[in-house]
């Protein structure tokens, strides 16, 4: 597969998706229930803490220029940390790739097209990923940034027009469900911002590495903001029916939104625009895969690997057997092993990576001296 | 030789793709083979639970502009336990499938909604057919007699019928559009109570209960509800005054004037006429145009205990009754205009907040929200139990009501 390098606005593009994806999925279901009104609150919290980490993720890597998270593993701790660190983001990339889908695939399967079996569905979601891959790197970049742009629109739209229903009293009881679910239990809401785990990867695919902090700030503004604004969309206008329904509550919000008279239904136009979103963010899996399966092998060509990773999305897509399934993988799996993962386990290493490589120069330093 | 192969193969894919995409849907649902209703209606049943009735357009000729529908749509009726069941064997009995994405209204009987209907309501929003822009009416009448009498005068269609009048309530404030989904919220609310639209057929205005020598003619036109207006249409269905639940339960309903109130309160009149007693000679009524300035001041605390509510709507008024014989609208009567019309609306919307509080024990305004701020977890509001709690709730009205003029004429 070949890539090129890639702009700002591509790598912006790159690192939302996945949490455009989550966000017009449950995510906001998921993290309402955990801390009831105080949603709002938690929000400004995690953001905060996720600007944090942004920060510290620009000031060490600032060190490794040119490297992703692969490269500066295998600094650490060799070839075992550096397959591990792959392996851990494979199995993390393609386990959350096969739930989305799944969960996407039962909505629109209730919404639209009950008669088809999910499989089929599945499959045929999955066939433009593979096609955009064999096309290159270039083609998933390039239709992702298109797709990013679309539903960034449409999203506004939505949130936008929802303000109509607004109830701003609902921001009380102040502290929803209580401090423990605010703030320290809370905090794993920091999930919502996971698709910035593309941040470790996108450095090599840059034009220019100067880039990397103005994409980092840039895309932590433009994910924040689209968070605050659906949570905010969520607790003013449907938060006593959110654990009623099943349904995405963005779509909630859509389907209750009069857009007048002329555009009596136009939820169909929304969803459509989702369902490209999907291709795109499993597109963009399936690429960053690659990327990490063909660091660890050192095979030659990537040009089949679409086709496996495409059948192990389908595989666990199929595993669970019902909606509530998904939903206890969602809640606990997703959560759980992303904080882990990317808010942990990646920033870890990037630290030791830093000492690491000051204690290098610093001894450089002392032989260039001596 | 490859490159013409995979030409060839591409071309394939997409004829093969064309065709499958232009060739007649023989296995799939069209508009033949479906019965579009216009209205569902959920009845008290005699032989069991439940008496379902669809009121379904009836495909005719297209010509004219007015779409595929004849004058009379069709009605059947099912007795059954749910209301799935129901629509199974009513498309066992007919010669095409029961499609609901084209619904406009639930209308469900005063004596089925009477008892609880919360599992229907959930049902029917469980139904991806069913839109949640679904007007939502208790009809006072059996479920029958409203389709049956639900021709309308104005329009050609059943479906754009039920679609406008909810709207009247722009311009009468008699009424107001209650959506399925504004019902659904209300019950799922822990701050509010649900409210419909009231429904019912037009009795001859000669029967209304309304017609007593005893009340005075301003009070004869406030206290309409549907079934009991003064219209002199017989046999038509009207839509005047708001059913009022308790939870999932009809507790009461609420009059012309007191949904009038209902909307002030919740700031949603957008404008309306009033009659008032008039304060320049006994026992005539004058008539203002109103218009809310913006939604009123609600201040809620708690005082020994006990919720107050004090509620300040404020208006633009002009004078709609105009009379030869009577005094100039000078500054002096346009305040004496005002202190008449502003004591009566206080006196109307303290006595709406007391009946919904006192009589009907059921905050249909959501005055809930405004306590809210007084605490700090959820559980604690859970707790309180806002809806036990609203009948103890103390009013206090302060009405500003600021006549500007009359329309084109001085004299009053």
């Amino acid at each position: 597969m070949d890539y090129y390098k890639i702009g700002k606005v591509e790598a912006i593009a790159l690192i939302l998706i996945l949490m455009l994806n989550r966000l017009i999925l449950t995510l906001p279901k998921n993290m309402y229930l955990l801390t009831g009104n105080s949603i709002l609150i938690n929000a400004v919290w995690v953001i905060f803490l996720m600007f944090l980490f942004v920060f510290l993720l620009i000031k060490i890597s600032k060190k490794f220029v040119g490297q992703d998270l692969i490269d500066i593993a295998e600094f650490v701790g060799g070839k075992f940390l550096k397959v591990i660190i792959s392996t851990a983001y494979i199995v993390f990339f393609v386990s959350i790739s096969g739930i989305i889908l799944r969960d996407f695939v039962e909505g629109i399967k209730i919404l639209y097209y009950s008669q088809i079996p999910t499989w089929l569905l599945a499959s045929l979601i999955l066939v433009i990923p593979v096609v955009a891959n064999l096309h290159g790197g270039n083609s998933v970049i390039k239709f992702n940034s298109i797709i990013v742009f679309i539903t960034l629109i449409s999203l506004l739209v939505i949130l936008i027009s929802s303000t109509t229903t607004y109830v701003p009293q609902k921001f009380f009881p102040i502290l929803g469900n209580g401090i423990n679910e605010t703030f320290f239990e809370g905090a794993t809401n920091i999930y919502a911002f996971s698709g910035f785990c593309f941040l470790f990867f996108v450095m090599p695919l840059l034009k220019s590495s100067k880039d990397f902090k103005k994409i980092g700030i840039i895309s932590t503004i433009i994910g924040s903001i689209y968070l605050f604004f659906t949570l905010a969309s969520l607790l003013f206008s449907f938060s006593s029916l959110v654990s009623v329904y099943e349904i995405s509550p963005i779509y909630l919000i859509m389907r209750s939104t009069d857009f007048g008279i002329f555009f009596q239904r136009p939820d169909a136009i929304f969803v459509f625009t989702w369902i490209l979103t999907l291709m795109s963010y499993l597109s963009v899996v399936i690429m960053f895969t690659s990327i990490i399966f063909k660091k660890i092998t050192n095979i030659k060509t990537t040009k089949y690997l679409p086709y496996i990773l495409v059948s192990l999305i389908l595989i666990i897509c199929l595993i669970p057997s019902n909606l509530a399934q998904i939903k206890t993988l969602e809640d606990t799996y997703y959560r759980y092993f992303n904080v882990v993962l990317v808010f942990i386990i990646s920033p870890i290493i990037l630290v030791i990576a830093n000492f690491k490589k000051r204690k290098s120069m610093e001894g450089a330093k002392i032989e260039k001296n001596l | 030789m490859k490159k013409i192969y995979k030409k060839y193969f591409i071309l394939f894919i997409i004829l093969t793709l064309i065709c499958f995409n232009l060739s007649g849907c023989y296995n799939i649902n069209n508009i033949d083979k479906l019965a579009y209703v216009i209205a569902i209606g959920l009845d008290v049943g005699e032989s069991n639970i439940l008496k379902l009735s669809f009121q379904i357009s009836a495909l005719g000729n297209s010509s004219g502009g007015d779409g595929p529908q004849s004058d009379n749509p069709i009605v059947n009726t099912v007795e059954c336990s749910s209301i799935d069941s129901g629509i199974s064997i009513i498309n066992s009995y007919l010669s095409a499938e029961i499609n609901l994405s084209h619904c406009k209204a639930i209308v469900i009987s005063e004596e089925f909604a009477s008892k609880p209907i919360s599992k229907y309501i959930y049902t029917l929003l469980n139904n991806i057919q069913v839109r949640p822009d679904t007007n939502i009416i208790i009809t006072k009448c059996d479920v029958a007699t409203f389709f049956e009498h639900s021709k309308p005068e104005l329009e050609s269609m059943a479906a754009k019928y039920y679609e406008t009048v909810p709207t009247s309530s722009d311009y009468t404030a008699y009424t107001q559009d209650i959506k399925l989904n504004d019902f659904f919220s209300a019950l799922n609310s822990t701050y509010e109570n649900p409210i419909a639209i009231l429904g019912g057929v037009n009795n001859n205005a000669s029967n209304s209960t309304n017609n007593s020598s005893d009340t005075p003619n301003f009070e004869k036109d406030n206290s309409s509800t549907s079934g009991n207006s003064n219209i002199d249409s017989s046999g038509h269905i009207e839509t005047i005054g708001l059913a009022v639940f308790k939870e999932d339960v009809l507790v009461g309903e609420l009059t012309a004037l007191e949904t009038l109130c209902h909307l002030i309160t919740i700031g949603k009149i957008d404008r309306c006429n009033i009659n008032i007693p008039s304060p320049f000679i006994e026992g005539e009524t004058v008539t203002l145009s109103l218009k809310q300035k913006h939604s009123p001041k609600i201040t809620a605390e708690f005082i020994n205990d006990s919720p107050y509510i004090r509620v300040e709507p404020s208006f633009e008024a002009r004078l709609l009754t105009v009379n030869e014989n009577e005094t100039e609208l000078d500054a002096e009567s346009l305040k004496q205009l005002e202190d008449y019309a502003t004591s009566y609306l206080n006196s109307q919307i303290s006595n709406y907040l007391y009946k919904t509080s006192r009589t009907f024990k059921s905050d249909i305004d959501g005055f809930g929200k405004y306590f809210l701020k007084n605490f700090v977890f959820w559980n604690d509001w859970i707790s309180f139990d806002w809806n036990s709690n609203f009948e103890n709730t103390f009013f206090k009205v302060d009405t500003n009501v600021n006549v500007i003029s009359s329309l084109l004429l001085m004299q009053s």
